[in-house]
């Protein structure tokens, strides 16, 4: 009877002694383990749509932050909007929001984890794996482009980091060798790599985006010849990328086909119906989620909560009587000038927080335009002005000839205005006035920014104070 | 009195129990080994029918010696002595029990007694301010809202791993806010390595032991026990009246026009329109929003039980609506307590529990803000009477609270059986197997009407969280005695596996208001944020103690653990958790006889152990990817973290010193301790540079050390016929260091708190305010010293300077911007950092503005009774910390003309040259006055607070034995009655959930002032 209980106990004891070992494995059920990963197409395509993600979050904001904010393009809005209001007025502080790099260096790190893993995945068909590898490196430019043209120098990463490692600590990099060593190397390698027949997604980069990043970046290099080469590329394939002349068109553009474009999945099939648009930025409210609407609505209508209003300067601009523009890009409602270059109607803003407008990057017109100023630059003046003149005849405008120009910089000055009142809330205004030089003179009536460093943004102080490698713009800081 | 037959036979005993010379109301007298038996009535009376003559009879009460004696009068005089001798009485201690004299670490414990007076309506209130060293802060005043708990500081860097380990009736538990306190019958706090080591890599932060009560042997007890409250907001902040508001305004406009900023008119069209009802009423809000509280309690108790069987059943039911309408808090609680000895050999452990509670909460945040930055003059209706939801892109309070759907269901079943083995004399071995489910529904629904201005976009989620955790104890036990040497050992060991499961479903703009469940998102899930996620979590532990002493007079105990967690790779997954700890008891020395008629216990404990922590995420050293984001229709994968394959164990090691002392007889009691603690390997997330593609990674960031001293002294003062009278004190005072960090790396936590070596947690970390800069002028100061110079003007122009009350003339610094401007009239006049005294006011010039960590706090508390009244008065306080107002800086930051800054501040802003004001312009520009952090908004968190008072009268028996009652308690109460504090927010008591996150008080739900009625029977 007695012995029951030894055996009972004893058995208890000897089950509990052994294999405690394997009891104590416990693997992620609802991630994937890192020697899972990389392994096949699925993987390929679920890690380069992440790179999109990424620069979705990261352009939210800084789509006009970064790239229209600081420039003529804009007068503060309402009140409410004190943030915008402060960047409009050149009133940077380190502790802005827009001054932090954590979503662009999202892209890059997802980008480079692509760029390492994707040329071993095995893949049914090697022009898609290719194709995906393209636009890693094209993203990782593009994210590259922004940081230089935000913050100048910024510090460069171009493997992943998958370890803590004392090596994530580094200085910036000079801009001049990011642009050329990284962007464009990418770029090159995106275009060679890009598949030119199946890739017709212009929500993603396409061999057209690649083009359209290195074109920009050969602007910023001035070698404007390269530029110009590049942009002829785009001519090729009309069906597909192509100016359209219609005034009308133009206005469904913006106002309707950016807007609530289906997610598809299909980078071959083409769903816009212009063809104008070489990347943008898709917004869909299954995927952002409730936060993370499209600002086009919320943050340019209703004289309560709009960011931003277009400038008296710029619509000066206009020939207001003629181009056929004006009243479309903008309307005086509730006593501000709204931008409603994204907008079909008055009622749009009870939409505000489920706007699905997608956010243009690059457009076949800027390009256009890039390849004018490129042309003016190695002095062919007729063909600037042939590139300006589809752009001018669409808004109802006439085309001065060369002769009416004394010098090239008033030829310059004739197209970069042109560019502002073509791409008005596209986010390339700031941009165009840093990479010419012009910030200076045109900015410092307005807001007063005039000295040197003012062109580029703070740095998050969380940035420094998180990597004590990194030094503060000289604008900002007083850096011993 | 029936008169009892002579001889044989059955008879009836009656008689008197007294103790102390008292009669003892409510001790149980039984005839053992039957169901026999009966509870002493008013002045100790009882009688009882018995079997036979001669018959034994057992007379028990809590706080005194029990006593079997033999029925051979009629009438029995039984006098029962008091235990504060206690040579038998018994503590609860990691995997068993000790005699209570023999105990040589630090444990505190805490009797149901101490428990029920404070009407509690969670474990945390019922220890609140009693133990020494142990410091518990309240989340905030919603109902359901948890509360936070340090033992000895703060020693650990994770959010999950702050919180003690909670062990009920053996088994380890996620969280004890299901909990009845009407259930429990003792509460041991271990606080030092040596008593807390046993749990090893789960006890760094001390072990909570909660024992539930069980059976008695003799007839059924049945407790009914009820209260109400009604509660109300204990104090109310300063807002901004219409008047108020509307002098802002035209401050503004008027500093708008001045300087050529802003939009002058923003608010003035406005105010000027002075015959729209929808602009012109002057609202209360915190009148308007909060309510009178109500709260109720009933708890239902039955136990018995006979030799073999014993048994405890209860059921509780609470029910508490807030000071804000639409929010409250539900508990259902159920137990069986059930001990069943089968035969001379085995005997059966039962434990049930089951409940379940709701809570309807509130955004508290967005409450808070709504309340506090509304603009007064905004009607909260429209025409027709309806509330207005959104107005100008201010949300309305009281249609947020009317409103809003945020329903959280807990379900939690407890389920334990043990079986208890004695093998030989004094050998036993107990196996156990036990399963805790939680399960949490929420369902948050909020319709258009508060989302915003349009009523366009309603937004819904819904999340169930299952939580279950299933664990085997096996230990032997083996305990003798050799005439003076008392030896007992323990060996075992134990399984547990964790899992938990979660589905979360998200969507907006639903065809319907109405519905609050998620069919009606069907059609607009928000994907990214839908899903299921499971995750798994292991561990296998040894454990070991051995413990021998002579004549109780030299005590020594050593224990040993060893734990594997999946938590950590391979190489690292095994931890050692040794203690030892020794007493000896000084007054049985003999040459202590000469004290001992005053000085009647002396214990010195001496105890070092190193506990550990591993409470981290399940997968934290594994490099793995993530899935949830969407782009155009395909899903993406993600780095979820960076590898940490280093990732190891957090030990704490610490010494304690402690001293018992006892005098007059148990009279006046002594309890002091001293301790250091050091952690190293602490766990947290460190902040990587953003340039690294992550955020944070978790890793073993540092160590830090806590040192202190805890002092507890209790007396009986009064102890007459009549008139009784206690009162105990306690104090402990912390130092808290950072000793190192991971490559000695300061780092800023969120913005605020300074990680540092040498620092210490929760210090804040910002720019220091001087003053307000009177005129543009004033930005002058003397070269190299900084000391600010005084402009003086003559017929309105600016003349020259004065030094302390002399004409300076000497060279004259300016404070400006790294750009080069000079900081202006109305700007904040910034202190520079030593070091950085360069006139250029960056980043560089902050420093340490303050640290939250309270220095000293404790409690008191009292208890008086006289003939059958009782009076109960307990205090507890926290000095010497601080707190960031975070609040009050974010209504005065100037940003947007939507926020109404409070009275004083409108009062006193700069809007024009020569405004001597506290608070800067109006408008925030690129000179920054509203940065952050601002030591401005640094305040003093010291407070006493009245936290108990409870008045009760025992009815006399007399009134009672005709309604079949035995004792009837009928009592008044208050609870946070006063608080004494210079705070100007609503509470200097609030927590956070992250421990470095400390003492920044966002505005939570305030707490309440709550009056109460109750009574306890007993039948």
């Amino acid at each position: 009877m007695k012995k029951i209980q030894y055996i009972l106990a004893a058995v208890l004891l000897a089950s509990g002694f052994s294999s405690c070992e394997s009891f104590l494995d416990e693997q992620p059920v609802s991630e994937i383990p890192a020697d899972q990963m990389w392994t096949s197409a699925r993987d390929a395509k679920a890690g380069v749509s992440q790179m999109y993600t990424y620069f979705r979050s990261a352009m939210r904001e800084n789509y006009f932050y970064w790239g229209e904010f600081r420039s003529d393009d804009f007068d503060p809005g309402a009140s409410t909007a004190a943030t915008q209001q402060r960047v409009i007025d050149n009133q940077l502080t380190t502790d802005l929001n827009c001054t932090k790099w954590t979503g662009l260096y999202q892209v890059i790190n997802q980008a480079n984890l692509c760029i390492k893993y994707l040329p071993n995945v095995d893949m049914p068909s090697v022009s898609d794996r290719n194709d995906l590898l393209g636009q890693a490196y094209g993203m990782r430019a593009l994210a590259y482009l922004y940081a230089v043209r935000v913050w100048g120098d910024v510090p460069l990463f171009t493997e992943p980091n998958e370890e803590y490692s004392p090596s994530i600590y580094r200085e910036r990099t000079d801009m001049e060798y990011i642009l050329r060593e990284v962007i464009l190397e990418d770029a090159k390698k995106a275009e060679s790599l890009l598949d030119r027949t199946k890739n017709k997604e212009r929500k993603c980069i396409s061999p057209y985006g690649a083009w359209a990043i290195m074109a920009d970046t050969y602007m910023w290099l001035k070698e404007y010849s390269l530029a110009d080469q590049t942009i002829e590329k785009m001519k090729t394939n009309t069906a597909f990328m192509a100016f359209e002349p219609s005034i009308d068109t133009w206005k469904k553009m913006f106002a309707e086909e950016l807007n609530n474009k289906a997610s598809d999945n299909t980078p071959e099939n083409d769903e816009y119906s212009t063809k104008e648009f070489i990347f943008v930025v898709h917004f869909n409210m299954d995927e952002v989620g409730t936060n993370g609407y499209s600002y086009m609505y919320q943050w340019f209508t209703g004289s309560g909560n709009r960011a931003a209003v277009v400038s008296e300067v710029l619509r000066n601009k206009y020939d207001q009587e003629k181009d056929l523009r004006f009243p479309i890009v903008t309307k005086n409602y509730q006593s501000g000038w709204e931008l409603r270059k994204y907008i079909s109607g008055d009622i749009s803003s009870t939409l505000n927080k489920t706007c699905e407008v997608a956010y243009p990057i690059y457009r076949y017109s800027d390009m256009l335009l890039l390849q004018a100023e490129a042309q003016a630059r190695q002095s062919k003046w007729e063909e600037a002005l042939d590139l300006v003149k589809p752009i001018r005849t669409r808004a109802g405008l006439e085309t001065p000839s060369a002769n009416d120009f004394a010098d090239e910089e008033s030829l310059v000055d004739f197209i970069l205005d042109e560019r502002q009142r073509e791409l008005v809330g596209e986010g390339r205004r700031w941009f165009d006035l840093v990479r010419t030089g012009r910030w200076r003179t045109v900015m410092e009536p307005i807001n007063g920014c005039k000295d040197d460093g003012n062109e580029l943004f703070p740095i998050h102080f969380s940035h420094l104070d998180q990597n004590k490698k990194l030094v503060q713009n000289s604008y900002y800081a007083t850096n011993k | 009195m029936p008169s009892p037959r002579r001889g044989g036979g059955k008879f009836t005993l009656s008689g008197t129990v007294k103790g102390d010379g008292q009669p003892l109301v409510g001790a149980t007298v039984v005839e053992p080994g039957t169901s026999n038996g009966t509870v002493t009535g008013a002045d100790g009376k009882f009688s009882l029918s018995l079997s036979k003559r001669g018959a034994s009879i057992q007379i028990s009460f809590i706080g005194y010696v029990t006593k079997t004696l033999t029925a051979n009068a009629d009438f029995l005089e039984v006098t029962l002595d008091s235990d504060a001798q206690k040579i038998d009485e018994v503590m609860v201690v990691a995997y068993g029990t000790m005699r209570k004299r023999d105990v040589t670490g630090a444990i505190t414990s805490i009797s149901s007694e101490s428990i029920e007076r404070r009407a509690p309506s969670n474990v945390f209130e019922a220890l609140q301010g009693q133990v020494a060293g142990v410091q518990i802060s309240a989340g905030s005043g919603q109902p359901g809202e948890s509360s936070q708990i340090n033992i000895r500081g703060i020693s650990t860097f994770s959010a999950e791993g702050v919180k003690p380990l909670y062990v009920v009736d053996g088994i380890p538990m996620e969280d004890i806010d299901g909990i009845n306190p009407g259930d429990i019958t003792s509460i041991e706090i271990l606080k030092d390595a040596a008593s807390a080591a046993m749990y090893g890599s789960r006890s760094a932060n001390g072990v909570i032991l909660i024992t539930t009560k069980g059976g008695q042997e003799g007839a059924p007890r049945i407790d009914v026990k009820y209260y109400h409250t009604w509660g109300k907001l204990s104090h109310k902040l300063a807002q901004a009246t219409r008047a108020d508001r509307r002098k802002y305004d035209l401050l503004r406009r008027k500093y708008f026009q001045d300087n050529s900023v802003g939009s002058p008119d923003e608010s003035f069209m406005i105010i000027q329109d002075s015959l729209n009802a929808a602009f012109n009423v002057d609202n209360d809000y915190q009148d308007l929003l909060f309510q009178w509280a109500q709260k109720d309690q009933v708890d239902l108790s039955v136990s018995g039980g006979t030799k073999k069987m014993k048994y405890y059943g209860s059921t509780g039911y609470y029910n508490e609506r807030g000071i804000v309408p639409n929010t409250n808090f539900q508990r259902l609680t159920a137990r069986i307590n059930a001990d069943y000895t089968a035969n001379n050999w085995l005997t059966l452990h039962s434990r049930v529990s089951l409940g379940y509670s709701q809570k309807n909460g509130i955004n508290e945040g967005q409450l808070m803000t709504a309340m506090l930055s509304r603009r007064p003059y905004f009607n909260l209706y429209y025409p027709d009477g309806t509330l207005a939801g959104v107005f100008q892109g201010q949300k309305s309070p009281l249609a947020q609270v009317k409103y809003t759907t945020d329903r959280t269901e807990y379900y939690q079943g407890n389920l334990y059986q043990g079986f208890e083995l004695k093998l030989a004399k004094g050998l036993t071995f107990q196996t156990s197997i036990n399963a805790n489910l939680y399960l949490n529904k929420r369902q948050r629904v909020y319709p258009s009407m508060i989302t915003d201005e349009w009523q366009k976009s309603n937004s819904g989620y819904a999340a169930d969280n299952l939580n279950w955790n299933w664990l085997n104890e096996n230990v032997l036990t083996y305990k003798n005695k050799w005439g003076n040497h008392n030896f007992s050992a323990l060996v075992g060991f134990s399984e547990q596996q964790w899992r938990t499961d979660q589905t979360v479903l998200s969507g907006i703009n639903s065809s319907t208001d109405f519905i609050p469940t998620m069919n009606a998102f069907a059609a607009n899930l928000t994907l990214s944020d839908t899903g299921t996620w499971q995750s798994n979590h292991s561990m296998a532990s040894l454990f070991a103690r051995v413990s021998y002493d002579f004549k109780s007079k030299y005590l020594i105990q050593a224990t040993f653990r060893r734990d594997g967690s999946s938590r950590f790779s391979k190489d690292n997954r095994w931890g050692n958790f040794p203690s030892v700890s020794a007493a000896w008891r000084l007054s049985d020395e003999g040459f202590m006889n000469f004290s001992r008629r005053v000085l009647d216990d002396t214990k010195i404990r001496v105890s070092w152990g190193i506990t550990g922590n591993e409470q981290i995420g399940n997968y934290d050293y594994l490099y793995s990817y993530a899935t949830g984001d969407i782009y155009d229709g395909v899903g993406g994968v993600y780095p979820a973290r960076l590898a940490v394959d280093n990732l190891r164990w957090e030990e704490t090691r610490q010494v304690d010193v402690g001293l018992d002392l006892s005098f007059f007889n148990s009279r006046l009691t002594v309890t002091a301790d001293y301790y250091d603690k050091y952690t190293d390997g602490l766990l947290a997330n460190r902040e990587l540079p953003k340039e690294s593609g992550f955020s944070t990674m978790r890793t073993n960031v540092g160590e830090v050390s806590n040192r202190g001293f805890e002092f507890t002294i209790a007396g009986d003062l009064i102890r007459t016929k009549d008139f009784r009278w206690n009162a105990s004190f306690n104090i402990s005072r912390n130092w808290n260091t950072i000793e190192k960090l991971a490559e000695g790396e300061a780092y800023l936590e969120n913005d605020l708190w300074w990680m540092a070596e040498d620092g210490s947690i929760g210090d804040f970390y910002g720019y220091k305010q001087n003053n307000i800069f009177q005129y543009d002028e004033s930005n002058a100061f003397t070269p190299g010293t900084w000391q600010q110079l005084t402009p003086v003007f003559e017929n309105g122009s600016f003349s020259h300077y004065t030094l302390d009350g002399q004409v300076y003339n000497g060279d004259i610094m300016r404070k400006k911007l790294p750009n080069g401007k000079l900081f202006r009239g109305g700007d904040v006049n910034w202190e520079e950092a030593e070091g950085s005294r360069d006139g250029i006011i960056d980043e560089s010039d902050r420093m340490i503005i303050g640290n939250a960590l309270p220095t000293y706090t404790g409690g008191l508390s009292t208890n008086f009774t006289y003939k059958n009244f009782g009076l109960f008065v307990s205090f507890y306080y926290s000095f010497g910390g601080q707190i960031y107002n975070y609040a009050e800086h974010q209504r005065n930051m100037f940003l947007y003309s939507s926020t109404t800054p409070s009275p004083h501040v409108i009062n006193n802003i700069w809007t024009q040259q020569g405004d001597q004001a506290l608070y800067p312009r109006p408008y925030n520009d690129e000179y920054n006055n509203a940065r952050y952090a601002n030591s401005f908004y640094v305040e003093d968190a010291d407070y006493i607070r009245l936290s108990n008072v409870r008045l009760s009268y025992d009815l006399p028996e007399r009134w009672l034995k005709s309604l079949r009652i035995k004792a009837l308690q009928v009592y008044i109460f208050g609870n946070n009655l006063m608080t004494w504090t210079s705070y100007s927010g609503y509470d200097p008591e609030f927590s956070s959930s992250n421990p470095l996150q400390i003492g920044r008080d966002t505005y939570r739900y305030p707490m309440k002032r709550e009056f109460g009625v109750g009574a306890n029977i007993k039948f």
